[in-house]
């Protein structure tokens, strides 16, 4: 079996659904590049999903564009103006859509992703032309975009063009009840039973699909059960249809059954897309024409298994006799896998920047934003550094009720010096050394030995009294005295000696 | 003197003799005390060293005797609890556990929460002790009984509500200005493209920008510049937000400006409780007696002189402190200057019971009769009139005087029947004073709050004002750029969000800025905000005066882990949102 990493071909030897199974199933990533009668399209596939599609013909933007306007998204005069700000400052369509929010990114990546499907639509009704895919370890496409599954694409291109889309067959009802039907040859797994040989090829998903097909359980209890996706189920059920392992045993209730007997679809199916008929002994989805992959690129030499810096890469496919031109004389390169450069990361072309809006990191637009922040900030922490109860009332009128705010602040720090200092007269009958002897029998938090200002709090002891001073830049602001004098439980000399010592004594 | 003149007098008194007091300059000779009570509050003194050299010997039976001979004493003072010595004792107990004695100072925080139950003190200690000892659960739970306790006491409950509403203020102003600079983040570019664009036609392009630059940077040279700045970026970015980032800088600007009337009455209320009467009252309602009770009352007395009710206050605790003689004087003084005053129903009621006390129910009967005609509603001077008829063997009229009494409340009479032996002699006081304390903290709060405002009194009204110019301006820039035109606006839709998934995450309000969200913007801002300043409040405001540190550990953590869990859940939304 081929790799996907060395796949190539002619799109009338194997369909292109085939191909994207493959990818598929071998989780593959790199760029496939279909070369059509008219156009060229690269598919950016990230371990088997389709994450986007560039055609050579049309820029992405031109589609983009186009999108937009189709869905109603942006009105034409807008796009008219974006477009002549694109012409003349470069900036990339999308960075300028986002910017001068036309549209959030959100959106712009739901475009995109459905620009990316039109476009497989489109290929996917090629009959002639050549593929080939270069295999890497990552590949550059749009931060954000959510990708196709191949399992998506196939079944909506079903829907969406029937028979000319050459997925074969029709699309399975979830709410139908399936029966299994006796294989016409052993049924082998993919990986589990290695990677080759004759069969009828399924995943795991599929023969689990398979093995539940009981003729009584609708799919779509049984993709509960397997808790399986609407897109896989559908997919894992068509590919058993086409396979010919299982077949309708009753139709949805009120509904006409839309896959029919194997034996019909066998007829019909096969015939219509001319090649899946053939294909049931191939992994990923049963296509024994998968082999007929292989020949063809046993004559034609391949990329390295792991492509190679794409400097190189290039030349080499460009000089096959069916070239696939990945860097024809257009006004772009076309898309390439990007082996050095990480998935997340964003392509370089000014064309497919990173959407994101222009006052983005990094952009002079941020910047300027930024550093007007910045003076901003500054301000803020100017002025809290310089009080508090300046931020809270910053005005110069409000000085006087500044500091009436502050001074009340204060106040409430000196009744609590006070009642630290009183407590500590109460455990050691006299006042402390300092406020660090407060701080540490935790009578005080080391916070209370400042201000709200930050400026520090000196305590001077006396014998009878104490006084708390208020330090600024060297010098005392304000001074507070305290005593334990006219404290009766702090107070020795309260009591005058006589009444205590030599109280009145009654005598019978 | 006319009440206006009376209140600016008591408004002078309450400044100065509040100082006065504070700097404990005053002299207790006011309040007499009689030998007696001077004894037992020098046994009070004696039996706290003797608590202190217990606790240093470790004999915890002599301390627990201490304890209740301290206890004793409060009773026979007519109070309940001691809170300095409760807070001193909590403060051993941490001492002890510091040297690695946590048995001792379990039974020491056991003394210290009978010495007064409802303080916080004891189970902040409980707390560190646990926490020493290894036991975070109990830590934990000592911590939350702590607050619970904390925000229960009248002072320090409301010094806690007041920073709740400094830390309001501070959140919507810090919340206000982050809001702010993310406007300048997402509109700043286009904020001085198109003030350069104003000049570009005749200017080149480099000069141009020099001209926005310094159309943008011109407050500065005015006096309190940055402060000016901040307003008049408000007022250009008003312009190029969406219709909810709008309302929110109108909502912002008006908070700014009702700010100084908010802290105004902050003042009020915080100077209110740090008047040494307040402290009083607080304190003689709950029965606690603290050392420097005799020294706030005398300020009260001095600060309102002529007021009956601080004079029946003074009366009461003479009364509580047994000092009857000096009740008698008080009330009988009181009685005569206003006689047949509703307000003197209570200390005639209390005459009635000093006559009871001596025997001489006669003039006991009279004092209730008078009682119950200047109030009719008092059931402790009907109740006290049947038991003075009792004593006098008038049973018929005790009956009726014992019925009308339970007319008046069924439920306390029937607990004063229960009492043993009543109170006084089966008769029942009443704290006249503390019943019309209200009236005194209003006199008091009045006066405090006029000398507060005094010379602010129209000006807090100018920020409101500068609010409004504010509005006025931005609104008839707006008007004036929308008919030019808004260069960097001449596309309209929908703004977009910029930025990577950690400038989402870890900005809070970023994305929604970027989406023209203001609301939602403000509100992700204010969630981080909230809990970031939280462990800042202790020092930017009132300091809540507890005799014991709480620590700053718990609600430091809890905001922490707070903090952590917002971002992380912030990050993971940003991670759902880009992928």
């Amino acid at each position: 079996m081929p790799t996907a990493q060395n796949l190539e071909g002619d799109l009338r030897d194997v369909a292109l659904p085939q191909v994207l199974k493959t990818l598929a199933v071998q989780q593959s990533t790199g760029i496939l590049t279909v070369q059509g009668e008219e156009d060229i399209v690269a598919v950016s596939c990230l371990n088997g999903h389709i994450v986007t599609a560039d055609s050579l013909n049309h820029t992405q933007e031109e589609s983009l564009g186009a999108l937009l306007v189709n869905e109603d998204l942006v009105s034409k005069e807008a796009l008219a103006s974006v477009a002549a700000e694109h012409q003349t400052s470069g900036t990339a369509l999308s960075d300028l859509l986002i910017s001068l929010g036309l549209i959030t990114r959100d959106k712009l990546l739901q475009c995109l992703r459905l620009q990316t499907y039109r476009l497989m639509l489109q290929v996917l009704t090629w009959r002639q032309g050549e593929f080939r895919f270069y295999g890497g370890d990552e590949v550059s496409y749009e931060k954000g975009v959510t990708p196709i599954t191949v399992d998506e694409m196939l079944i909506r291109a079903l829907a969406d063009l029937g028979e000319v889309s050459g997925v074969g067959g029709e699309v399975p009802r979830l709410d139908a009840i399936y029966r299994q039907v006796p294989p016409r040859g052993p049924i082998r797994v993919f990986r589990r039973d290695g990677a080759g040989g004759p069969g009828i090829w399924l995943t795991e998903l599929q023969q689990a699909f398979l093995e539940k097909m009981d003729g009584r359980t609708s799919a779509y209890d049984v993709a509960r059960a397997l808790r399986a996706g609407r897109f896989r189920t559908l997919f894992s059920l068509h590919q058993l249809l086409q396979n010919d392992l299982i077949e309708l045993a009753q139709a949805a209730p009120g509904r006409a059954a839309t896959a029919r007997p194997a034996t019909a679809r066998a007829a019909t199916g096969g015939a219509a897309t001319g090649r899946a008929s053939a294909g049931r002994a191939a992994p990923g989805g049963g296509t024994a024409q998968l082999p007929a992959v292989a020949a063809p690129s046993a004559t034609v030499p391949r990329p390295a298994p792991l492509a190679p810096p794409v400097a190189a890469a290039i030349p080499a496919t460009v000089a096959q006799p069916a070239p696939i031109a990945l860097a024809p004389p257009a006004p772009r390169p076309a898309p390439q896998p990007a082996s050095g450069v990480r998935a997340t990361e964003p392509r370089r072309e000014a064309h497919d920047r990173p959407v994101v809006a222009a006052a983005a990191p990094g952009t002079p637009r941020f910047w300027i934003g930024t550093c007007l922040a910045a003076v901003l900030l500054l301000v803020t922490l100017f002025a809290l550094a310089s009080g508090p109860s300046s931020f809270l009332l910053p005005f110069p009128w409000q000085r006087s009720q500044r500091e009436a705010l502050e001074r009340q602040i204060r106040q409430t720090l000196f009744r609590k010096l006070d009642r630290a200092i009183g407590t500590h007269y109460l455990m050691e009958f006299q006042y402390p050394r300092g406020l660090d002897d407060l701080v540490d029998r935790r009578l005080l938090a080391a916070t209370d030995t400042w201000d709200a200002a930050g400026q520090a709090l000196r305590y001077v002891p006396q014998d009878q009294s104490y006084l708390i001073e208020l330090v600024a830049a060297g010098r005392t602001v304000e001074t507070r005295g305290g005593s334990i004098t006219g404290d009766f439980i702090l107070d020795r000399d309260y009591f005058s000696e006589e009444v205590v010592k030599n109280p009145l004594v009654l005598l019978d | 003197m006319g009440k206006p003149g009376r209140r600016a007098a008591v408004a002078c008194a309450v400044v100065a003799i509040a100082c006065a007091a504070s700097a404990a300059a005053l002299e207790t000779g006011e309040i007499e005390l009689t030998a007696s009570v001077r004894l037992e509050l020098r046994r009070l003194q004696d039996s706290w060293e003797a608590w202190t050299r217990a606790y240093y010997q470790n004999d915890q039976e002599k301390a627990q005797a201490a304890l209740a001979q301290q206890l004793a004493i409060a009773e026979n003072l007519g109070m309940s609890k001691l809170p300095d010595l409760s807070i001193a004792a909590a403060a051993f107990a941490v001492s002890s556990a510091s040297e690695g004695d946590v048995e001792r100072a379990r039974w020491v925080i056991d003394g210290a929460r009978r010495l007064d139950p409802e303080r916080p003190e004891p189970a902040f200690a409980r707390a560190t002790v646990e926490r020493m000892a290894g036991n975070y659960p109990g830590a934990l739970v000592a911590s939350f009984e702590g607050y619970a306790k904390l925000f229960n006491l009248p002072f320090e409950g409301q010094i806690w509500r007041q920073n709740l509403g400094v830390w309001l203020l501070y959140l919507v102003i810090l919340s206000s200005v982050v809001f702010l600079l993310l406007l300048a983040v997402r509109h700043g570019a286009d904020l001085f493209h198109d003030l350069g664009r104003l000049v570009s036609p005749p200017l080149d392009r480099l000069a141009a920008d020099a001209v926005a630059l310094a159309l943008l940077l011109w407050p500065l040279v005015l006096p309190s510049g940055l402060l000016w700045l901040a307003l008049y970026w408000s007022i250009l970015l008003w312009g190029y937000g969406s219709a909810s980032q709008r309302t929110v800088l109108i909502v912002l600007w008006l908070a700014l400006g009702a700010t100084p009337i908010a802290v105004t009455y902050q003042q009020g209320e915080v100077q209110k409780a740090l008047l040494p009467p307040v402290r009083a009252i607080e304190n003689l309602k709950a029965g606690r007696l603290y050392g420097s009770l005799l020294l706030d009352l005398e300020v009260l007395r001095n600060l309102a002189e002529d007021s009956t009710v601080a004079t029946e206050l003074v009366a009461d605790l003479h009364r509580s402190f047994g000092q009857w003689e000096h009740a008698r004087l008080i009330y009988t003084g009181l009685v005569e200057d206003h006689p047949g005053g509703k307000d003197t129903a209570p200390a005639l009621n209390n005459l009635g019971v000093y006559y009871h006390r001596k025997g001489d129910y006669g003039t006991a009967v009279s004092s209730f009769q008078e009682a119950i005609a200047a109030d009719p509603t008092l059931a402790e001077a009907y109740f006290n009139l049947s038991q003075a008829y009792s004593q006098s063997f008038n049973f018929t009229e005790a009956h009726q005087a014992l019925a009308a009494a339970k007319q008046i409340d069924g439920a306390r009479v029937a607990l004063w029947e229960d009492s043993e032996g009543g109170v006084h002699g089966n008769v029942i006081p009443i704290d006249g004073g503390l019943r019309r304390a209200e009236e005194v903290r209003r006199a008091l709060d009045d006066a405090g709050r006029e000398s507060a405002l005094e010379s602010i009194a129209a000006r807090r009204y100018l920020s409101l004002a500068a609010a409004f110019a504010a509005l006025a301006l931005a609104v008839a820039l707006h008007l004036l750029r929308q008919h030019k035109g808004y260069p960097s606006k001449k596309f309209t839709g929908r703004p977009a969000v910029a930025g990577s998934r950690w400038l989402s995450g870890l900005v809070p309000g970023w994305t929604s800025t970027f989406e023209g969200r203001g609301a939602r913007a403000l509100l992700a801002i204010l969630a981080p905000m909230a809990l970031a300043l939280i462990p800042v409040l202790e020092i930017w405001s009132y300091r809540a005066p507890l005799g014991f540190d709480a620590g700053s550990g718990l609600t430091t953590g809890l905001c922490a882990a707070g903090l952590a869990a917002l971002f992380a859940f912030r990050l993971y939304l940003a991670g759902r949102r880009t992928t």
